[in-house]
């Protein structure tokens, strides 16, 4: 049930501490009010008897001059207004009893001689002597004992007391912790929800956390502003370097594919056909390569935000048409049915050709290297406003998990960058295709494969005449 | 048979004269309480300034009349003031109706009980003067006497008249007045 301090959130810790420090300071008021209490009280009520004494005697002077007992018990009986007087007894000058309280037969009893004035402490009450005077003239002696139930009535409101004011000070306390925990913590919040966002593979950088004020809180703000920024100038160098590298690579690539080309072509002379055979490897090696090569330098453009957009109409069947090109014989050469649908009801969207076309050979590219049995699906569909080109393919599919991280940065920059082909060209493909107001979405079922969805705003037709 | 000598025992007490010493004994006590109470109305009573000046030198107590203390007022006085004054017992035999000076000039005046008849000539002589008359007279308090000593049984009680204290300019405590009986007149 107890958790541990550290763990505590911050509401809980701020409430905690208050209450603390709090009770701790109740309680040692508390404490010193007991002390003090115990300390001073013995004396206190010393006094308060001896004056009690003192006016109890004076009233009893008359009625001892002129030996008027009754007098003298109906003064002690006054002494009932004070419960906690246990008894009282009157002497006269001749130490012999005149009055008792509580009131009675008089007790067989004298002073003894010689008795003192004074006050004395027994374990449970305070006893006193005082002699009653007229002038200096010695009339009687008046005894009273009290027992110590006013220190106990006192102690008891003082306990009452203090809780009263604990418990009115928890409640204080309880409101003002959580009204200060929420200025404390809301900042702190705020905080971590955007350190978050940026942790997160959404995340931008170039995004800044507002710091305000001077407090622990903004020095934190600040500090995590100064990361990001420092992490914003190494993402732009490895942009950078990628570019540069990819830039630089992309000739000779492309140069010795073309070599590759020409030696089987017979340009260089008659090739054997062993030598066939590894030409053959080495120009589709080569062309996964240039394609890398190409995929890196579209998505360092996208990361610096370098890419721009040519948008006119085209015909969603011509940009399938474009893009199939090149693929039909891999797909027939793994043993797969390649179906086209809906090209019949073609229309025109408005989108750049190069890149979308682009964005379905890399769509078609992952399909025919995910799918080793059945068929490939490319299909348009003309929805209202929207056209659609889908994708689909009977291969090993995909989790929900890998799913939720397709389109993002992370596969293209991080770990997952090393297996290239099918991450960055998704990212790609979404950057793509945002790119032209439209978009490209996945539905996928493991061990049954995947159909991607690119949407591309439609050009419209007047009449909705169909061409 | 018992009885027969219960009765003589009785009998034969009461024929010796030590019995009556001790009756007497009794009564000898009674002016000692009344001496007593004497002194302590000085403790209770409080006299004009006018009276008490500083020039005076003792505080008078006076008894007139034939003087039923004897010796007990001294020793109830003795080495005791009164008001910070040493105390001086004034005997006046009989009463001078021409020299009322010699009673106004007592604070507390004892009136015996051989000046019966002629208490009403005293009070009236003693008028307004700031004197504490203390009497043993049955009717002292209907006369206009301060206060009267009435034997109740073997107690004696106080009987205080207000109305005669306040025309003496006398301040009569209320502890006094707590242990007295007062007389109201009229």
């Amino acid at each position: 049930m107890a958790i541990p301090f550290n763990d505590m959130p911050l509401r809980r810790k701020v409430i905690l501490i208050a209450l603390v420090s709090t009770s701790v300071s109740l309680l040692s008021a508390f404490c010193v009010i007991i002390l003090n209490e115990r300390l001073t009280f013995p004396k206190t009520m010393g006094q308060n008897l001896s004056n009690l004494a003192q006016i109890i005697g004076d009233n009893c002077s008359a009625a001892l001059s002129f030996n008027d007992n009754k007098t003298a018990q109906e003064v002690l009986n006054t002494l009932k207004a004070n419960p906690h007087i246990r008894k009282a007894l009157l002497f006269d000058a001749k130490r012999g009893l005149v009055a008792q309280y509580p009131a009675g037969s008089l007790e067989n009893i004298k002073l003894p001689e010689g008795q003192k004035e004074g006050v004395g402490f027994t374990p449970d009450g305070v006893t006193i002597f005082r002699f009653v005077l007229a002038g200096r003239e010695r009339l009687g002696t008046l005894y009273l004992e009290s027992d110590l139930g006013e220190m106990k009535s006192r102690l008891l409101n003082y306990s009452v007391m203090t809780i009263l004011i604990w418990v009115a000070a928890f409640l204080i306390s309880l409101v003002v912790a959580s009204r200060l925990e929420k200025r404390v913590t809301q900042p702190l919040r705020l905080i971590v929800e955007k350190m978050q966002d940026i942790a997160r593979g959404e995340g931008d950088l170039t995004k800044r956390l507002e710091v305000s004020g001077e407090d622990e809180i903004a020095e934190v703000a600040a500090a995590f502003n100064t990361y990001v920024e420092k992490l914003q100038t190494v993402d732009e160098m490895k942009l950078g370097l990628i570019s540069v590298v990819s830039h630089q690579l992309k000739t000779p690539v492309a140069e010795v594919n073309g070599y590759i080309e020409n030696m089987l072509e017979g340009l260089a002379g008659e090739v054997t056909p062993k030598q066939r055979q590894y030409l053959e490897d080495m120009r589709e090696i080569g062309k996964e390569n240039y394609r890398l090569i190409c995929d890196l330098l579209s998505a360092s453009k996208i990361e610096r935000g370098v890419v721009s957009v040519n948008l006119n109409p085209v015909s969603a069947k011509r940009l399938v048409e474009l893009s199939i090109r090149d693929y039909e014989e891999p797909i027939r050469g793994k043993g797969l049915k390649l179906f086209l649908r809906g090209l019949e009801n073609d229309f025109k969207v408005y989108a750049d050709q190069d890149k979308t076309v682009e964005t379905i050979r890399n769509l078609i590219n992952n399909a025919v290297k995910c799918t080793d049995h059945g068929s490939l699906t490319i299909a348009i569909e003309d929805l209202s406003g929207q056209g659609v080109i889908e994708v689909r393919d009977t291969g090993i599919g995909m989790s929900r998990e890998t799913m939720d991280r397709l389109f993002t940065k992370s596969r293209v920059m991080g770990k997952e960058a090393g297996r290239a082909g099918a991450g960055l060209g998704l990212y790609i493909a979404k950057n793509f295709m945002r790119l032209q107001k439209g978009d490209v979405t996945v539905t996928s079922e493991l061990g049954k494969g995947s159909c991607f969805r690119l949407t591309i705003p439609k050009v419209p037709e007047p009449g909705g005449v169909k061409v | 048979m018992k009885r027969q000598i219960l009765t003589f025992v009785s009998a034969f007490f009461l024929a010796f004269p030590w019995v009556e010493t001790r009756l007497q004994g009794q009564e000898v006590s009674e002016y000692q309480v009344k001496a007593a109470y004497l002194f302590n109305f000085t403790k209770f009573v409080d006299w004009p300034q006018t009276t008490l000046t500083p020039e005076k030198k003792t505080f008078i107590i006076g008894v007139l009349g034939e003087d039923p203390f004897g010796g007990t007022l001294e020793q109830a006085v003795a080495g005791k003031v009164a008001k910070g004054l040493p105390i001086e017992i004034r005997r006046i035999d009989d009463f001078d109706p021409d020299d009322s000076a010699k009673l106004t000039d007592c604070q507390i005046l004892f009136i015996a009980y051989s000046q019966k008849s002629r208490l009403s000539q005293i009070l009236k002589a003693l008028r307004k003067a700031p004197v504490l008359t203390v009497s043993e007279i049955e009717n002292f308090s209907l006369a206009g006497g301060v206060i009267l000593f009435d034997q109740v049984g073997k107690r004696i009680k106080l009987v205080v008249n207000p109305g005669a204290a306040r025309r003496a300019s006398l301040g009569i405590s209320a502890r006094l007045l707590q242990v007295a009986k007062l007389y109201r007149s009229e």
